[in-house]
């Protein structure tokens, strides 16, 4: 029970650090330790899985920018720039 | 202008000088190379069409009136983001479009209770192959639920790929306080997703 909670605790540590943008190829005993729990750890593995591919699914996702746009910004530079 | 450091001076900067100097032509041909680039930052940002088009009207007259406020100390681009992310923010306040947004704070972060849920694997296949129309609309309606300030963190670093230093100084913010948006925005959005990402038994 007790190993577990500890357990448990470490995965939180480490998802909140590699969640959180911050490098784990550093040569930091931190590092270490967190790369080590990553190799035997699965659910930490599945979640990272999850978090890139989100961060993936959104870069993936481009916008079609609208034929007019280009028009659109003259008016506006047109009607707003003009006593400039 | 002193361009003693920089002897054969790139396209863009040169299209830059000339704009400041009341060239219409070359402030023309800025808005063409980069209103694509403002216009989708604008839409992953507020994703909406109507406002991306408004953002991206704004930015250009901001431009217009700014630009000898640039000082080429940043890249273009970069000075181009901050602009429609203030934009952004700016509107998020006049609409208060906020109210639609969910509160995020300590009790958005990581959690213990929640770790369970973690094991469960995603789809694997690529990206490009998952989105479709309907997980288009899920990664909408997910983004537009974060309060401004994380959407705009989020969209710069992991969207955009800008570096977290930039990040940080475009919207004032400390590299830690920049670090925490970010961890919330991809938390969120992650646990948004998980019911149509995850393999089903
Ligand atoms: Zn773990």
């Amino acid at each position: 029970m007790n190993e577990h909670a500890n357990a448990a605790l470490h995965c939180v540590d480490v998802l909140k650090h590699v969640c959180g943008d911050n490098d784990i190829y550093n040569d930091t005993p931190l590092c270490r330790e967190i790369r080590k729990h990553l190799d035997h750890c699965p659910g930490c593995t599945n979640f990272l899985q999850s978090m890139n591919k989100t961060i993936e699914l959104y870069q993936h996702y481009h916008p079609n920018v609208p034929a007019d746009l280009h028009a659109k910004v003259v008016e506006a530079l047109r009607h707003r720039t003009q006593d400039k | 202008m002193d361009h003693s450091d920089n002897s054969v001076q790139d396209p863009e900067s040169k299209l830059i000088d000339l704009a400041k100097q009341g060239d219409g032509k070359a402030f023309g041909e800025l808005v063409k190379q980069f209103e694509d680039t403002v216009y989708s930052f604008a839409f992953k940002v507020c994703r909406d069409h109507e406002k991306a088009v408004e953002t991206a009207q704004d930015t250009f007259v901001n431009v217009y009136l700014k630009l000898n406020q640039f000082d080429g100390k940043s890249k273009f681009s970069t000075w181009l983001y901050s602009i429609v992310a203030n934009n952004c923010l700016m509107k998020r306040r006049k609409t208060k479009l906020e109210e639609s947004s969910v509160s995020i704070d300590e009790s958005s972060d990581i959690r213990v209770d929640d770790l369970v849920s973690y094991i469960v694997p995603w789809d694997p296949d690529p990206a490009e192959t998952l989105l479709t129309n309907e997980l288009k609309n899920v990664l909408d309606e997910a983004i537009k639920k974060l309060p401004m300030e994380y959407r705009v963190v989020f969209v710069m670093r992991d969207v955009e790929q800008m570096a977290g230093e930039e990040v940080a100084e475009v919207l004032g913010l400390s590299l830690p306080a920049m670090k925490s948006r970010l961890r919330r925005a991809r938390l969120f959005l992650r646990n948004e997703l998980r019911p149509y990402m995850e393999v089903k038994p």
